[in-house]
């Protein structure tokens, strides 16, 4: 009983000292042009640094299991909103393959990924664009962290 | 993956698709653990408030994530084979 009262004052002691969330713009663009750029324009070096390797990880990883069909404004054009979060990185992704791997070959027999590769590398690259677009809210939103913490949720 | 690119041309990682087509339907789930990892990672570096913990809760949610979504999946296939109809 006494240690369940304790914790909810350590609750009530933390938000009285949470800083409340200030308008970041610069960051939060950072963010929008490179995952994890914004995080260290905070200061926040080691969590922008597991942004970068969890967004590049999801964005690379989709591209070697779907190839480079898996980022296509033209064809898949909802999910290309949900991949255009990481930034320029799908821009020019997305421009390499309409430019040069769509006119390669025939849009019938060309770079085109069917099946599970295609699903799961289109899945991989909008769930990096998902992830980045929450940390570039939370880096045009940002609310310095305390720098210790009773309980962590 | 189209015909034309895997008997024409050599298999061009990031620009072809993985080449595998003799894969169980059942093994593409294991690709499902490294998403689960990579987006915990993303997630609890922008919503942990300590650091030091950092690895601990991104294992714990990677588990969460991968118990549940299991757990769902068999209920729905339980519902599914046992549903009238």
């Amino acid at each position: 009983m006494i240690r369940v009262e304790r914790r909810v004052d350590n609750r009530r002691d933390h938000r009285r000292s949470v800083a409340p969330r200030r308008f970041t713009p610069l960051p939060g663009l950072a963010a929008l042009c490179l995952p994890g750029l914004g995080h260290w324009l905070l200061g926040e070096h080691r969590r922008a640094v597991m942004i970068a390797l969890g967004v590049g990880f999801l964005f690379f990883g989709g591209l070697f299991i779907g190839g480079i069909d898996a980022v296509d404004s033209f064809e898949n054009r909802g999910w290309f909103f949900a991949q255009l979060p990481v930034g320029p990185l799908v821009l020019l992704t997305d421009r390499a393959h309409q430019a040069v791997f769509q006119i390669e070959t025939h849009p019938f027999t060309g770079v085109e990924a069917i099946g599970r590769a295609g699903e799961i590398g289109t899945l991989y690259t909008a769930s990096a664009g998902i992830m980045n677009l929450i940390a570039v809210l939370d880096a045009a939103f940002w609310r310095p962290r305390p720098a210790r913490r009773v309980t962590d949720v | 993956m189209s015909e034309n690119t895997s008997t024409t041309q050599p298999y061009r990682p990031f620009i072809d698709p993985l080449p595998v087509d003799n894969v169980p339907p059942a093994a593409w789930y294991i690709t499902f653990i490294p998403l689960i990892l990579a987006i915990a990672v993303c997630y609890k570096a922008i919503r942990a408030w300590n650091m030091k913990t950092y690895w601990r809760q991104v294992l714990t949610l990677t588990l969460v994530i991968i118990v549940g979504a299991g757990a769902l999946a068999g209920a729905i296939s339980l519902a599914t084979e046992f549903s009238v109809g």
